[in-house]
């Protein structure tokens, strides 16, 4: 479970929230860039970009609301609000996360590889350690899309396909350091700066986009 | 036999080109020639059969994208501010195609 300390450490409480709700707003933007994109081609990729990037926000900003409220009464009642006597509440908007990020990635790799339908998604089991499972299979799914992202930069060098390439490359770096905050929980934030950093490399781009 | 083969050929050169890119040329090169070109410039420069150039150049008109203006007493083909502001907004979202890698 998140919230309970064991992850992230008690002062960067409900900073990560702000995170998860700044990364929803400027996938909100791309996703609705891409729809204006989808609206004038017409393609299945250009939807394909508008859903990936609209369950993204969806699901980002289902984390931040959810581990919000869940830090707003920890610190009132001092104790965990359970959802269901088992887990709490931001538990659950973790799943609602995990679940709309393997969806949106799903959606992204199929932007690049629309001949290979639904090529691995992956099944994995809900347990307690669904955190490392869940982030192991988020991390290979954004480095397949930083991947793909690279072979077009280098291919035409274009300059905002730059900033794309990066941010999937911080979104991979994300899911990968999250994976060591058992170890440490400086990793939490950590990773939580690249998940900024990440948005931030997208946001940049669609400002330049924007402004040429 | 020519025009069999020739129109095979655009109908595959359309398909490879999708019918919002063809306006967007027609737009582009009327930009370069200062605003104004003539019919012939345009059909050339398009690479469009006269047919199809005439249906292409329906569209701009009836979406208020070109005018025909009178120059010299022959009919030319002039972008509107709509036209030019079009050809702008295009250029952001194709630009945003191009850096996810995916062009229109």
């Amino acid at each position: 479970m998140a919230i309970e300390g064991f992850l992230l450490p008690v002062r960067f409480y409900g900073y990560d929230s702000v995170i998860y709700l700044v990364s929803a707003l400027i996938g909100l933007a791309i996703a609705y860039k891409a729809y204006r994109l989808y609206s004038v081609s017409e393609k299945n990729q250009h939807y394909n970009l508008f859903v990936g990037f609209s369950i993204l926000a969806v699901g980002l900003l289902t984390i931040s609301l959810t581990s919000a409220y869940s830090y707003i009464k920890f610190f009132e009642q001092k104790e965990l609000l359970l959802f269901n006597g088992y887990f709490d509440v931001a538990d659950v908007g973790y799943w609602i996360y995990f679940g709309a990020s393997f969806l949106a990635y799903w959606f992204l790799i199929n932007m690049y590889a629309p001949d290979k339908k639904g090529v691995f998604l992956l099944s994995l089991p809900m347990t307690f350690n669904y955190y490392s499972y869940l982030n192991v299979g988020l991390f290979f799914f954004a480095l397949y899309l930083a991947f793909r992202s690279a072979v077009s930069y280098f291919s035409n060098k274009n300059q905002n396909g730059f900033w794309v390439m990066g941010a999937f490359v911080l979104m991979a770096v994300y899911h990968a350091v999250l994976l060591f905050t058992p170890f440490f929980k400086g990793f939490y934030i950590l990773a939580h700066v690249f998940l900024i950093l990440s948005f931030a490399f997208l946001l940049y781009m669609l400002i330049r986009v924007n402004r040429e | 036999m020519i025009q069999q083969v020739k129109s095979k050929w655009e109908e595959e050169d359309d398909s490879r080109r999708s019918k919002i890119g063809i306006l967007v040329d027609i737009l582009r090169l009327i930009q370069k020639k200062g605003g104004v070109a003539k019919p012939t410039h345009i059909l050339y420069g398009a690479n469009l059969s006269h047919v199809r150039l005439n249906k292409y150049m329906d569209v701009l008109m009836e979406k208020q994208f070109v005018e025909t203006v009178n120059a010299g007493g022959r009919g030319v083909y002039k972008i509107t501010d709509k036209g030019m502001e079009f050809v702008r907004e295009f250029r952001k979202v194709e630009q945003f195609s191009e850096a996810f890698g995916v062009p229109i």
